[in-house]
């Protein structure tokens, strides 16, 4: 006998491109799920992702695509205080080579797993800026990231005070 | 001119030019507050603008809790301060995640404490306690209620004060450390006015040096225990008493906790199902009671089971049939295999040595050793120790050519290392704690200086380095030489000869110069003082 085929659901992002995609891969994504739980008939319509272009949800259903099937964590292990500071930065082999991207990439993925909802692309995602900042001084972080220094005179020297600070022993 | 009139044109004049340089500060002031806006703004365009701060403030925290394992190796602390140095935006977002300030280590000042405990606001805290920072305890005696781990790691003997603050309830605490140690007096107690007996949500409690009242309410629906050389022994009854009240155990660790001369009252126990139980060690002298224990206990048959026997050396053969017996008799008690280990403690005037032996396999009878340890007082030294006849009576029977690992807080001299150690041709792993540390390491620089033969700059010729096979160097507590030349070359020139060292470890270690070490291991690491088991 042959297997059931798998649902089939259709989404459109905000530059009009439409995907469509094996239900339980997009179930990977939080909001998703329960969209689809929510809708009781079959809808033709695609879903619709505002907040998320055609390229980055690409990137976003490689990942789903690759990681489908794996248990998703529970709202539990979402809250847990110890699962926050058991954090570490380590990232697996596929998921480094799948999140080297450019720095715009990034964090557009960054954001839409943070929309979607999928947790683990989310930790994955951070953690790779945590690694890229990890190690650098201000100054190196800020020409990593195109960014200025802002702070006033007065900022700076409460700045230069905790650092005093950092050396007490 | 008369002199008021003079006067008067001069006190003109200064006004004008005060009012010039009014005038122009406010302006430059105002140019200044434009130039700030216009970088803010200039910022806002930037990919990294589009990071909520929800999403930054996660990327903080894993950027910070990397650096706490490093902090709390001894490594230098604060380097995550980095992230509230960036801009303005990143340095907001940071003092307003309270959760960023909320790990208080004993290496902190007391300045930073403060700070630490006002931008932490409510926010649970995970605080370390050691000798330094109970000079700091009044600081945060206050913060108690927000305790949500406690490590408290203390060696001298004033510590009782703050033992003292720990009357009031711990709504909050999740994992209590305690490690007093063996010679402070006196020895804490975890009774039922510990934290006022509330701790509701207490899971994992780690107590060494100090004793538990069987009845305190604290010590209940635990899914950790370790209980590690109580200063007040209790006796079987007790321990399994405490054990019952926490069904959910995933870790239970015993170390010489049993008085020797009790045995379980059999009729008042049935069995005790731990369903989740992953590990079980057992520790003690002579095991006499442990075989009591384990006959009243289930749990899973995939639970990694350690027994370690440690014993004089007098009473060294019952209790090597003990401990044959209680080992037998855990393998009956499921499909694993459990790890074993023997040890005979030596006595040499004052000090004690623990002598460690660890086998290559749980026959015990088979002296292969593949692990030696060699623990005691830091102030002796290897050399010393060889004018005493049963020290080298030890060396000289012990089949040490096998060992694969070493962990030693003796003072080994680097002559001591050379003579008694260089050469073991399987050592593969050394775990150096204290001053010993520096010795090895002047040791293997010692002898690449001694007995290298650079031809060149770059080549070495018929060099057959010390430790042949050392692949891991694990320091810890001790201060990096300041002199690293030698080191280095010697680390570089193992590596040209294909002897070099793969990871070299610390904890505790200060003085790291990470820059110059870099290249010449294969990876440098530093480690948790949670992650004892890595360590042995």
């Amino acid at each position: 006998m042959a297997a059931p085929a798998t649902q089939q659901i259709k989404i459109r992002c905000n530059d009009e491109k439409e995907f469509t995609v094996d239900r339980d891969v997009l179930e990977r994504s939080v909001l998703i799920k329960n969209m689809l739980e929510d809708v009781t008939e079959q809808q033709d319509a695609p879903i619709p992702l505002p907040n998320v272009s055609g390229p980055v949800m690409a990137k976003v259903l490689e990942y789903c695509t690759h990681h489908r099937g794996e248990p998703l964590p529970s709202a539990d292990t979402e809250q847990s205080q110890d699962e926050t500071r058991k954090r570490t930065t380590d990232i697996s082999e596929w998921d480094q080579k799948f999140i080297t991207v450019d720095q715009e990439m990034l964090f557009e993925i960054i954001l839409a797993a943070n929309y979607l909802d999928i947790k683990s692309l989310l930790d994955v995602g951070c953690k790779t800026v945590a690694n890229m900042i990890k190690g650098k001084t201000p100054e190196e972080i800020r020409k990593l990231f195109n960014i200025v220094n802002d702070f006033t005179p007065e900022e700076e020297a409460q700045i230069k005070k905790e650092n005093e600070w950092a050396e007490d022993r | 001119m008369p002199l008021a009139s003079i006067h008067h044109i001069l006190t003109q004049r200064f006004d004008t030019r005060n009012i010039a340089f009014k005038t122009i500060d406010t302006e430059i002031s105002s140019l200044e507050e434009s130039i700030h806006a216009l970088l803010a703004f200039r910022n806002t365009f930037t990919p990294a603008y589009s990071l909520p701060p929800e999403i930054l403030t996660r990327i903080f925290h894993l950027a910070q809790q990397d650096q706490q394992d490093y902090i709390r190796s001894g490594g230098p602390p604060f380097k995550w301060l980095v992230m509230t140095q960036v801009s303005k935006r990143w340095r907001n977002i940071a003092l307003d995640s309270p959760n960023l300030w909320s790990s208080i280590s004993a290496l902190y000042s007391k300045r930073i404490i403060k700070e630490w405990l006002k931008r932490s606001k409510e926010a649970p805290l995970d605080v370390t306690v050691s000798d330094q920072l109970l000079q700091s305890g009044d600081s945060i005696s206050t913060s108690f209620p927000r305790i949500r781990t406690l490590l408290l790691n203390v060696t001298s003997q004033n510590w009782n004060s703050f033992w003292c603050n720990l009357s009031s309830p711990a709504p909050l605490l999740e994992s209590l450390n305690i490690y007093i140690s063996t010679y402070s007096q006196p020895h804490p107690t975890i009774s039922d006015s510990t934290f006022a007996g509330t701790t509701p949500r207490l899971q994992r409690l780690k107590l060494h040096g100090c004793s538990i009242d069987v009845d305190s309410s604290i010590v209940n629906d635990l899914t950790s225990l370790e209980l590690h050389y109580p200063s007040r022994k209790i006796t079987a009854t007790d321990l399994l008493t405490v054990i019952r009240k926490s069904p959910r155990l995933v870790l239970l660790a015993l170390s010489n906790v049993l008085q020797s001369d009790d045995a379980v009252a059999s009729t008042d126990f049935g069995v005790i199902t731990l369903p989740s139980l992953k590990s079980l060690s057992i520790a003690g002298e002579s095991l006499t009671h442990d075989l009591d224990i384990l006959s009243h206990l289930s749990f899973p048959s995939n639970t990694t089971l350690r027994l370690n026997s440690k014993t004089q050396t007098e009473h060294a053969i019952p209790a090597l049939s003990n401990f044959l017996t209680v080992h037998k008799a855990a393998r009956r008690l499921g499909d694993f295999s459990p790890a074993a280990m023997f040890s005979v403690s030596l006595h040499y005037k004052w000090n004690l040595f623990d002598v460690s032996i660890k086998h290559k396999d749980p026959k015990i009878g088979d002296v292969k050793l593949v692990a030696f340890r060699l623990i005691g007082d830091w102030d002796d030294s290897i050399d010393k120790l060889t004018d005493n006849a049963r020290t080298v009576a030890l060396f000289s029977t012990l089949p040490l050519s096998s060992i694969v690992s070493f962990k030693t807080s003796i003072g080994i001299t680097a002559s001591g290392w050379i003579n008694i150690f260089g050469s073991l041709p399987k050592l593969k792993k050394i775990f150096a704690i204290g001053d010993t540390g520096v010795n090895l390491l002047s040791a293997i620089a010692d002898d690449f200086q001694t007995r290298s033969q650079p031809r060149s700059e770059s080549r070495l010729v018929d060099w057959d380095p010390i430790f042949p096979v050392l692949e891991d160097i694990m320091l810890s507590d001790m201060v990096f030489p300041k002199d690293t030349a030698g080191i280095v070359g010697a680390l570089r020139g193992r590596k040209e000869v294909g002897k070099g060292i793969r990871t070299l470890s610390f904890r505790y270690v200060r003085n790291v110069n990470e820059g110059i070490l870099q290249g010449c291991v294969g990876r440098i690491l530093w480690h948790r003082d949670d992650e004892d088991d890595k360590w042995d």
